[in-house]
């Protein structure tokens, strides 16, 4: 029970012990430094991103390994929905939204909580090459989901609800969902993170007028159909 | 109206950090928070468990982000306390400031990035809720508290098969503070606790028992996010080392003492899962001011394992945790029947004790903001009258280390610098018995605890 990480935990029975440096001392100062030395050694295979001879592509690609990585997984195939898979992502998208987050116009709570501190350190260079390094990374596979939503969201994505305004998702997104220029790809994206996207610029928190025009009627079923059919692409 | 006043007291200095805090931007350890620009909660479910990301920043040495030129963060606490019987057998209190508001630790956080392979953090804890010798009155105390230093590096392939490895070297104060997953004791639940509240006789060694008292030295290695490795030496700290027990005492192990660390981790959609085994052998002095004499030998194996499913809204996370402890009193028992015990060692009258610990936990969280703790946890163990001899309140009447309880605990996160609890921590089973266990007449439910907690950090 003495698990409380503010408090030091005291063991009964334990004295200090007065005198000088003790003799067992070096052992494990020359193992500190032999160990520092040994990482130290192995740290270009860390290379360095800036010093990289491959210029700014071979760097983008060590930051999107090292550090976007931890989050949107290798190559850009996230395991958690609450982070989006960027590979196979539209480069113009990826490098708008990279820009929004560094000038914190992107809002959204998930863009304020994580994006824009990540993104505050990422030079102009560097944002256009993230984004060809993701663009170009194979797409994860789809994932199965639940056939009746996924039929209802094809009808969704294929027709839009004209009656209530809500365009055809494929005119813009393309009829594989595959994204164009601005337009992201949506084929393949977590469901969670597409139907949290589908509430935050409904709500406005993530401004994008024209899409915002045209959900602001979808209500949260219909959001879960698409987002589960794209999910399955 | 002395209380109203403090209580007053009290209201308008959390009043006036919220003040404080919401100008600011920070987060969790939240020096690091200003450090990553990113909320507390992309590294933590609730401070101080870890998120998937919270895990991968402690790995890569804490040096993602900018470094930061002041590299400070504060942190206090402020909380009720109130125990079922707070009286022994002769009428004196067990716990010191219960019932009114008492401010219980404060900490200032020294960490982050140093450089791009370099980071750490360190953490000096004033401690106001001291007991000093006559049990009853309490003290302010400061002291080193959680440190870990790491230099560390990443390869990551940038062919196809995107090999992945992350590995380093970690100095640090407390076994296992080194950890990423809340099943390990450093870090593990409850996140808080109440000062000075009666707590059961018998803990492993490694359960907090060396904790800001040794050093240790490890490296590690975390391959493809799913096998973990590490191999600790933990020493004396001493000599150059201890300021990494400044205000403590050293522990009194002999040597250098193994500690090694295993664990398989899975991440699917929302989930991780991680199975694992931690463990140590700890050459022990009785006495440890007493360096000439044979040691006392612990084998510590532990099983653990943890999962967490995180989404938005919905947080679920769980741990289990097992602790078999070996003791192996291959010095102090034949002192003890010699009838001359060494130093103030212990004086059991076995050779060789074993405890078994069991720790269980869930924990469901609503937009990380309403969260909900259950958990349970028991020790059995040889009965050895050496040890755990009839005492009030502390003592065991039947010579049992055997403990049993649980813990539910409520938490509301108004502001993410904040965080409101409310924790009850009650006993069925206390040092051996549920009734009268001390010898004395006071049973295990006399120890159950209310704890209403304030903890603020920026």
């Amino acid at each position: 029970m003495r698990t409380n990480p503010y408090q030091f935990t005291p063991h009964i029975g334990q004295w200090p012990v007065t005198g000088g440096l003790h003799q067992g001392m070096r052992p494990m100062l020359v193992m500190t430094m032999l160990l520092l030395l040994v990482t130290l050694a192995l740290l270009p295979h860390a290379a360095r991103a800036s010093e990289s001879a491959n210029g700014v592509d071979a760097a983008a690609a060590q930051i999107a390994g090292q550090v976007c990585s931890n989050c949107h997984g290798p190559a850009g195939v996230s395991v958690s929905p609450l982070f989006p898979r960027l590979a196979g992502q539209q480069e113009q998208y990826l490098a708008a939204q990279i820009r929004a987050f560094k000038a914190k116009t992107r809002s959204d709570p998930e863009a304020h909580d994580y994006m824009w501190g990540m993104a505050t350190l990422v030079s102009e260079p560097m944002i256009d090459a993230l984004a060809r390094y993701y663009a170009s990374q194979k797409p994860g596979p789809g994932i199965s989901g639940n056939p009746a939503r996924i039929e209802a969201g094809k009808h969704l994505f294929e027709q839009g609800i004209p009656e209530r305004g809500v365009v055809a998702c494929a005119s813009c997104h393309g009829a594989g969902a595959e994204g164009s220029v601005i337009f992201p790809r949506l084929a393949g994206q977590h469901a969670a993170y597409l139907v949290r996207q589908l509430e935050v610029i409904q709500k406005q928190l993530r401004s994008s007028p024209i899409m915002h025009g045209i959900i602001k009627n979808l209500k949260p079923d219909e959001m879960k159909a698409v987002a589960e059919y794209l999910q399955a692409q | 109206m002395k209380r109203a006043s403090a209580m007053y007291r009290g209201f308008l200095i959390v009043l006036g950090l919220l003040a404080i805090f919401a100008t600011g931007t920070a987060g969790a350890v939240p020096v690091f928070a200003r450090q990553t620009g990113e909320a507390c909660e992309s590294c933590h479910v609730s401070f101080p468990e870890l998120t998937p990301f919270g895990r991968m920043f402690k790995l890569n040495g804490f040096t993602l982000g900018q470094r930061q030129t002041i590299p400070f963060a504060a942190m206090a606490q402020d909380g009720f306390t109130w125990v079922n019987k707070n009286h022994d057998d002769q009428g004196n209190p067990v716990t010191p400031n219960t019932g009114r508001p008492a401010f219980s630790a404060a900490s200032i956080f020294l960490g982050g990035k140093v450089t791009d392979n370099i980071g750490g953090f360190a953490q000096w804890t004033y401690d106001n809720q001291s007991v000093n010798p006559d049990g009853v009155s309490t003290t302010g105390h400061g002291s080193i508290d959680n440190t870990d230093l790491r230099v560390v590096g990443r390869y990551v392939g940038t062919d196809s098969k995107q090999t992945d490895w992350i590995y380093g070297l970690t100095l640090h104060n407390n076994p296992t503070v080194q950890d990423v997953w809340n099943t390990t004791p450093a870090w593990g639940f409850p996140f808080t606790a109440p000062p000075n509240a009666p707590t059961p006789a018998a803990s492993s060694l490694i359960d907090g028992g060396l904790a800001q008292q040794a050093v240790g030295l490890g490296g590690y290695a975390f391959w493809h996010k799913m096998i973990y490795s590490e191999l600790t030496f933990y020493r004396r700290g001493d000599g150059i080392f201890s300021f990494l027990r400044a205000g403590q005492d050293p522990a009194g192990l002999d040597g250098y003492n193994p500690y090694w660390r295993l664990a398989f981790n899975h991440e699917w959609g929302a989930s991780s899962l991680m199975i694992g085994t931690f463990g140590t052998i700890v050459k022990l002095f009785p006495d440890s001011s007493m360096r000439d004499t044979p040691t006392d030998k612990y084998t510590d194996l532990a099983l653990d394992s943890q999962y967490q499913y995180i989404t938005n809204p919905h947080t679920f996370t769980a741990q289990a945790t097992l602790i078999r402890e070996r003791q192996d009193y291959r010095a102090s028992f034949p002192a003890t029947q010699g009838g001359n015990p060494i130093g103030a060692g212990p004086t059991p009258l076995n050779a060789v004790d074993h405890l078994l610990t069991l720790k269980l936990k869930g924990t469901y969280y609503y937009l990380r903001k309403y969260g909900g703790t259950l958990a349970y946890f028991t020790t059995t163990g040889d009965a050895d009258a050496g040890l755990y001899g009839p005492a009030s309140v502390g003592g065991s009447n039947n010579s049992s280390p055997n403990s049993r309880g649980y813990i539910v605990e409520l938490n509301y996160v108004p502001i993410q610098y904040v965080r409101l609890m409310l924790q009850y921590t009650g006993y069925s089973k206390f040092n051996g018995a549920s009734s009268n266990y001390d010898g004395a007449g006071r049973n295990a439910s006399d120890n159950n605890t209310l704890f209403l907690n304030v903890w603020a950090a920026y």
